[in-house]
């Protein structure tokens, strides 16, 4: 008795398991249009938050940091930067590849491009890695002394170093990367310990440089952020279609993928000329 | 099922979205192009604009194949950037008018 029952519950699951792969495989029982709209409902929310970065990049580059973000945006390189955009680019073009590759039914063109786009998107990253870890070598990154130094003000430096890092470990020397004087000049380390007890040396860059360097992190993190989850999604499709699931009957996974892996490269283009270009 | 012969007309090919990227490319030229002449700064700033909004136009109308899509949909698209563009304007209006 008991045992028919099992095998009657395991029959049970497997009809239960195979309606599911329907509903998410078989095109007969997906909504492509649906899917379609909602996935442009997700980029409108991407689009508002990247919009409200971009508002302020706006408002500061035409206002009162004008200047400064000038000077700072000369430190980034255009040709990492325009090497990236490129990049991108073709990355978007291996994109749609795919999906022409998935409607005309070929499924290892199909993996060839996905796999492509992958390849790029990880270049994207890599020259990410050398320019973040370059400005880093600068002693520009988040968190350093010149952003405390914005938070509360150049002339307390003594208290900045109390609450943020007295505790955590840090020596007052690598606090103190590249300390100058008021007038900006860069002081030896034996300037500095001759420095009075309680004094603490300036720092080199000034506010609105700090705010770029801000928003240059805060921006390409994000939009760095969006190209990893790119690349998990574009994994996600290899394996479906690797496996068979996603054919040229349902390509609008690979399609909505593609829109997001899109919105990625629109973000870059506006990135691009406003950090690297017009500073 | 009726629908689906509908999606088949929607196949781009190879060759259109190779034209449609060395477009691209040439635009991201131009850009870099244009910021090495040093015109007045809001000059550089605007045509920097104008060339990325090409760029991204490219990108949606053929790669995102906003062309494509059914009128609604192209109306929905365009009205969020309608309305993002407003917000912008509006936030400069107020900007500019402080003392």
């Amino acid at each position: 008795m008991s045992s028919i029952a099992t095998a009657n519950e395991v029959n049970n699951q497997d009809h239960l398991e195979e309606e599911e792969e329907d509903f998410h495989f078989d095109h007969n029982h997906t909504d492509y249009e649906g899917a379609k709209l909602g996935v442009w409902l997700f980029l409108f929310t991407e689009l508002v938050l990247f919009g409200a970065m971009f508002l302020a990049l706006f408002v500061y580059t035409t206002g009162e940091y004008g200047a400064e973000f000038h000077e700072a945006g000369k430190s980034l390189k255009v040709m990492m930067g325009a090497g990236n955009t490129l990049v991108l680019l073709t990355s978007s073009l291996t994109m749609v590849y795919a999906i022409t590759a998935l409607q005309k039914g070929s499924k290892y063109l199909t993996l060839l491009w996905l796999g492509l786009t992958i390849a790029l998107a990880l270049a994207f990253m890599v020259v990410k890695y050398f320019e973040w870890t370059g400005k880093f070598k600068h002693h520009i990154y988040p968190a350093h002394l010149s952003f405390m130094e914005a938070k509360y003000g150049p002339s307390d430096l003594s208290k900045v170093w109390d609450k943020e890092f007295k505790d955590s470990g840090t020596t007052l020397k690598e606090f103190n990367h590249v300390p100058v004087t008021a007038a900006g000049v860069e002081m030896s380390p034996e300037e500095v310990k001759a420095l009075p007890e309680g004094d603490y040396p300036h720092h080199r860059y000034t506010k609105g440089q700090v705010v770029f360097f801000g928003m240059y992190f805060a921006m390409t993190g994000l939009h760095g952020f969006h190209v990893i989850i790119g690349v998990l999604l574009l994994l996600w499709m290899v394996f479906e279609v690797a496996k068979g699931t996603v054919t040229s009957e349902n390509y609008g996974y690979v399609e909505n993928v593609g829109l997001y892996w899109h919105l990625v490269d629109l973000i870059w283009i506006y990135l691009f000329p406003l950090f690297y270009l017009v500073a | 099922m009726s629908h689906d012969h509908e999606h088949e007309h929607h196949v781009i090919g190879y060759g259109s979205h190779t034209l449609v990227y060395i477009g691209l490319l040439f635009l991201t030229g131009l850009t870099v192009a244009a910021a090495g002449v040093d015109l007045s700064w809001a000059v550089n700033l605007t045509l920097a604009m104008i060339i990325a909004t090409a760029k991204a136009g490219l990108v949606l109308t053929y790669f995102m194949h906003l062309k494509y899509e059914k009128p609604y949909l192209q109306a929905f698209i365009l009205g969020v950037i309608l309305f993002m563009f407003i917000v912008f304007c509006l936030t400069f209006v107020d900007y500019a008018s402080r003392v």
